[in-house]
């Protein structure tokens, strides 16, 4: 067997959307830097201490995959849904998973696949060269010939401007069916302008290929109700055969304490005392708006700058002096504060 | 950013092994229908633009197939690189 070819560079930062890459998303266990002992840690030389201070910003800047209740949904109703599609021969069943920006969607499906990719190779070890999940963004304002090329550049296939639509969709449908592809996530479908003609042709043709391809879709996006996608006549359609997951913010409530909790249990900081971030929970939830994203965002900052200017340590003080996605940033008490004191 | 090259096409999902002393256009054929692709299609693919009907490019045809072009060299009946490539000529580096 020949593996694709792998990808340099840190995988935090590829594109999911080519094989090779995701591929790679797949198959990673990141490994979690042990905390030396203080001393250890103290004696170290320059160049060690660089290297082991590196070692952990990576770490933090990826910290952990939360299981949240949605990312749990998510996982167990694409399961379900991938066997009971298994041996249908029309009419599959699909997920929309829906809600705000910056909570937790594109995790929760790219989740989803990791698990249905994992489980496969497990299943058929000797079967490398099979694509049990593709994974595709739809782009602003796709049109039909779009969405195709964005199957066909996922799986590595040639595109050039001779390329026609239909060749395109054989290719896709052909190679998905070969190598045995179950479930195909299309995330940010909120681009997709129904109410436009060339946005209504672009749905029709990711029907069309759910028709073709024995897999089970994953729909991905902002508010997919609002968008317009579970509208008229084809909107019903998808409705029907569709069902949903929806994202939210998290209330202040133990849920996410606990979900506190567990990030400040990844962190690699050598004065980082512990129990002191689930007691900065409320002001956590003031500064994020109890988006997961948004928090991850905070934290993961915190962190990498607690390693950085050597604190070692997160604290509230800390974390006033760093900005989190403007969404959060207007209903922050630090901002609510700065704008007292102008 | 290290390594990665833009520029080099993706390996095809489905990469046949080439059989030795095959002609190159039988393996493209062979690569073309593993990965429901017209072989003209991916004929003028391999050569590029703008002349889509001259030879193909070797670097390209070991991108696709997921192998190095020594390889392909030795495998293949027929791969030869554009005459610019051949040491002696005098487009040669």
């Amino acid at each position: 067997m020949v593996t694709a070819a792998e990808p340099d560079g840190d995988p935090q930062l590829q594109a999911l959307t080519t094989l090779a890459c995701w591929r790679q998303f797949a198959s990673e266990m990141p490994a979690v830097p042990q905390l030396l002992d203080s001393k250890v840690w103290q004696g170290l030389d320059p160049d060690k201490r660089a290297v082991y201070d590196d070692d952990r910003i990576a770490h933090h800047s990826r910290l952990l995959i939360v299981q949240t209740p949605a990312v749990r949904d998510v996982v167990t109703t694409g399961r379900r849904l991938a066997h009971l599609n298994r041996s249908a021969r029309y009419g599959r069943c699909g997920l929309i998973v829906s809600g705000p920006a910056r909570t937790g969607k594109t995790t929760a499906i790219t989740q989803l696949g990791k698990t249905i990719e994992v489980f496969h190779r497990r299943r058929h070890p000797r079967c490398g060269d099979d694509i049990p999940v593709v994974y595709i963004t739809v782009p602003p304002a796709a049109t039909p010939k779009m969405i195709a090329a964005e199957f066909a550049r996922f799986l590595g296939l040639p595109l050039t401007r001779r390329a026609n639509i239909t060749d395109i969709i054989e290719a896709v449908c052909g190679v998905c069916t070969d190598t045995k592809t179950s479930v195909i996530c299309v995330d940010e479908i909120h681009n997709l302008n129904i109410a436009t003609r060339a946005g209504a042709e672009a749905s029709d043709t990711l029907k069309y290929f759910s028709e073709r391809i024995p897999a089970t879709f994953v729909f991905a996006g902002i508010n997919v109700e609002r968008a317009g996608l579970l509208s008229g006549a084809r909107g019903e359609q998808i409705a029907g055969r569709f069902s949903m997951v929806r994202t939210g913010p998290f209330g202040c409530d133990e849920q996410w304490a606990t979900l506190i909790a567990a990030l400040e249990a990844s962190l690699r900081l050598h004065r980082h005392r512990p129990g002191s971030l689930p007691e900065l929970a409320r002001y956590l939830h003031q500064r994020t708006g109890g988006m997961i994203g948004s928090l991850l965002w905070l934290i993961r900052s915190a962190a990498i700058q607690a390693v950085i200017d050597g604190t070692e340590q997160i604290t509230r003080k800390a974390m006033d002096t760093l900005q989190v996605d403007i969404a959060s940033q207007a209903g922050s008490p630090r901002t609510a504060r700065s704008r007292d004191r102008s | 950013m290290t390594g990665h090259d833009a520029s080099r096409p993706a390996p095809l999902p489905i990469r046949p092994r080439p059989a030795p002393g095959e002609p190159v256009s039988s393996y493209i054929r062979r690569l073309a229908i593993a990965n429901h692709l017209r072989p003209s299609y991916l004929h003028g693919y391999l050569a590029g633009p703008p002349d889509y009907l001259r030879a193909i490019q070797p670097e390209r045809l070991a991108a696709l197939s997921g192998r190095t072009v020594a390889v392909l060299e030795r495998t293949l009946a027929g791969l030869t690189r554009p005459a610019r490539d051949t040491p002696g000529h005098p487009l040669a580096a």
